[in-house]
């Protein structure tokens, strides 16, 4: 049984979307199908550092959603490290799964380490994030963040500075700050992790990898055990009637 | 167990292993293309082990296993010799009894090339210990396995037991684990770890019963089965009840798959820096260690 895994990079430049496909194709499980999307092209937001940016592309990620469920995707995968919509990913969702970064970096991070830092770009994201720290019980867990002064769109300009930059803060978190697992804090730091972590000798989580495996993951329980998002409560869909009348989740989807 | 017997017990898994490795190769299409790293073909070995001095789950578990592994997955299960200690672990000392033998297990489990240990008990006992132990090797345990899945699939779990006397020390790995506030209740059904697969009309009934209290009235919108032996009931209550019921034996089985995949491809493995340090090697030999 195959697993079909859409990533959504919920912004509006197709950029990454070759180099990202490219990656999850070494890294993917034999029998898993990965596609790369982003919403369409700008104007819009081709980063999510603001809340209100994030509040800007909801519908179109949600139609988005709302559309790979019907092309037959087992999950998808909210590309964005502030997990924007899970809730409303999940409500609309009737049988895939949905992770998204910090969801599935935490849980493993918390697996793996005891005390968790996690490197952003600016301190302008701190505040979200930890309310996600919050939310997904790993509060206990936090060391610190650390924020490196780089754009979503800077990490990959300059790589030897993006890398010096990451290593200094990570260093920095396990010897001041007590950690002994760093999570890299936004899909656009991907390309670092690897030779970090074989400095610091300390597990590195990669925002774009831990996810992706973490929905291999998820699939391959709901294919052997019929485990998916419980439907009962907080990610109970709304009444077709409702979405019918309205509209909705029609126009828009990018795929 | 002595040295020997543990060896004998042991080959004879292996052999089971190797047949089990044989028959998948043949049978399975996937095999032809299992995860290939430079050519190599990555098999994840993974140890189950049922802190128990008793065999009487050894078929049961084994079956259970191998019945959803994965196809690169090579499972083991081992027990602890029958007639030397406790057959159950409701009793923290009881825990206590066993934890020496089963930090000499997780050892030679290392030595003898597993990727992950499972250490089959829902107080998830020793968890700690034996990631200081294991150098290279994942480690992880039922309850915490359960619980990351069941806090990713829903939002407020009960965990249904055997006695009322589990409760406290299961809730200290709710808290530990960083879930208390998704926890709705837990819910007792008054057996014992022998008692579960006694009676399966009545352990399901018992099981049913709770379950649906704990959803309509302690608003739970998913179900964790509180003991490893509490196995061979979460497929048809799920059904049932409409909501996740997540089985302590293969939802660590899983986790360890997952673990030991992102070992494999990204040498992500537990950190050896601060809480899951080893101790000193000089030490453990001097100390005359496992």
């Amino acid at each position: 049984m195959s697993k079909k895994i859409l990533w959504i990079n919920p912004v509006t430049t197709e950029l990454y979307n070759q180099t990202f496909k490219e990656e999850y194709e070494k890294v993917k499980q034999s029998d898993t199908i990965v596609d790369v999307v982003s919403l369409k092209p700008a104007p819009g937001p081709i980063h999510l550092e603001y809340n209100c940016y994030e509040g800007m592309i909801m519908p179109e990620l949600l139609e988005t959603i709302y559309k790979a469920e019907k092309d037959g995707y087992d999950a998808a995968i909210i590309g964005c490290f502030y997990d924007p919509l899970i809730r409303a990913a999940r409500e609309i969702s009737k049988k895939m799964v949905i992770t998204a970064p910090a969801e599935a970096s935490l849980n493993l991070a918390s697996t793996l380490g005891e005390s968790i830092s996690i490197i952003v770009g600016r301190d302008k994201w701190i505040p979200e994030m930890k309310e996600n720290v919050h939310k997904y019980g790993c509060i206990n867990k936090l060391a610190s963040f650390k924020s490196v002064n780089l754009g979503v769109t800077d990490f990959q300009k300059d790589h030897a500075e993006t890398e010096k930059r990451i290593k200094q803060a990570a260093r920095e978190a396990m010897e001041i700050d007590g950690a002994d697992v760093i999570i890299l804090g936004c899909t656009m730091e991907f390309g670092f992790f690897n030779v970090i972590q074989r400095e610091l000798e300390i597990p590195i989580i990669d925002a774009s990898l831990a996810p992706f495996k973490y929905a291999e993951y998820l699939v391959e329980m709901k294919q052997k055990f019929n485990w998916s998002h419980s439907k009962r409560i907080g990610y109970q869909s709304p009444p077709d009637k409702e979405i019918h009348e309205w509209g909705l989740f029609k126009q828009k989807a990018s795929l | 167990m002595s040295l020997k017997a543990q060896k004998l017990k042991w080959t004879r898994h292996i052999k089971i292993a190797k047949n089990n490795l044989l028959a998948t190769s043949r049978d399975n299409p996937l095999c032809k293309d299992t995860i290939c790293l430079g050519g190599k073909i990555l098999k994840k070995k993974i140890l189950f082990i049922n802190p128990l001095h008793t065999e009487v789950f050894d078929e049961d578990y084994t079956q259970q296993l191998n019945r959803y592994k994965s196809p690169e997955t090579i499972v083991d299960l081992v027990s602890f010799k029958s007639g030397q200690g406790p057959i159950h672990l409701e009793y923290n000392c009881y825990e206590a009894m066993v934890i020496p033998e089963l930090l000499r297990t997780v050892k030679k489990a290392e030595e003898d090339g597993y990727d992950a240990v499972i250490i089959g008990c829902f107080y998830d006992p020793a968890i700690r210990a034996c990631r200081e132990v294991a150098e290279k090797m994942v480690i992880t345990a039922p309850a915490e396995a359960a619980l990351h899945i069941a806090t990713t699939l829903g939002e407020n779990f009960s965990v249904i037991v055997g006695r009322q006397k589990w409760i406290p020390e299961m809730k200290e790995n709710v808290h530990k684990y960083g879930f208390i506030h998704k926890l709705a209740s837990f819910k007792s059904i008054d057996l014992g770890v022998h008692d579960f697969q006694k009676d399966h009309e009545e352990t399901k009934n018992r099981i049913r019963e709770s379950a649906i209290e704990a959803i309509e009235k302690d608003g739970a919108d998913v179900i964790v089965l509180g003991c490893t032996a509490e196995f061979g009931f979460f497929d048809s209550l799920q059904d049932e009840l409409g909501v996740p019921v997540i089985d302590a034996t293969l939802s660590p089985l899983k986790y360890a798959e997952f673990l030991v995949e992102v070992k494999q491809k990204f040498s992500w493995t537990h950190s050896k820096k601060v809480g899951y340090q080893s101790p000193p090697k000089d030490e453990v030999e001097e100390f005359q260690l496992f």
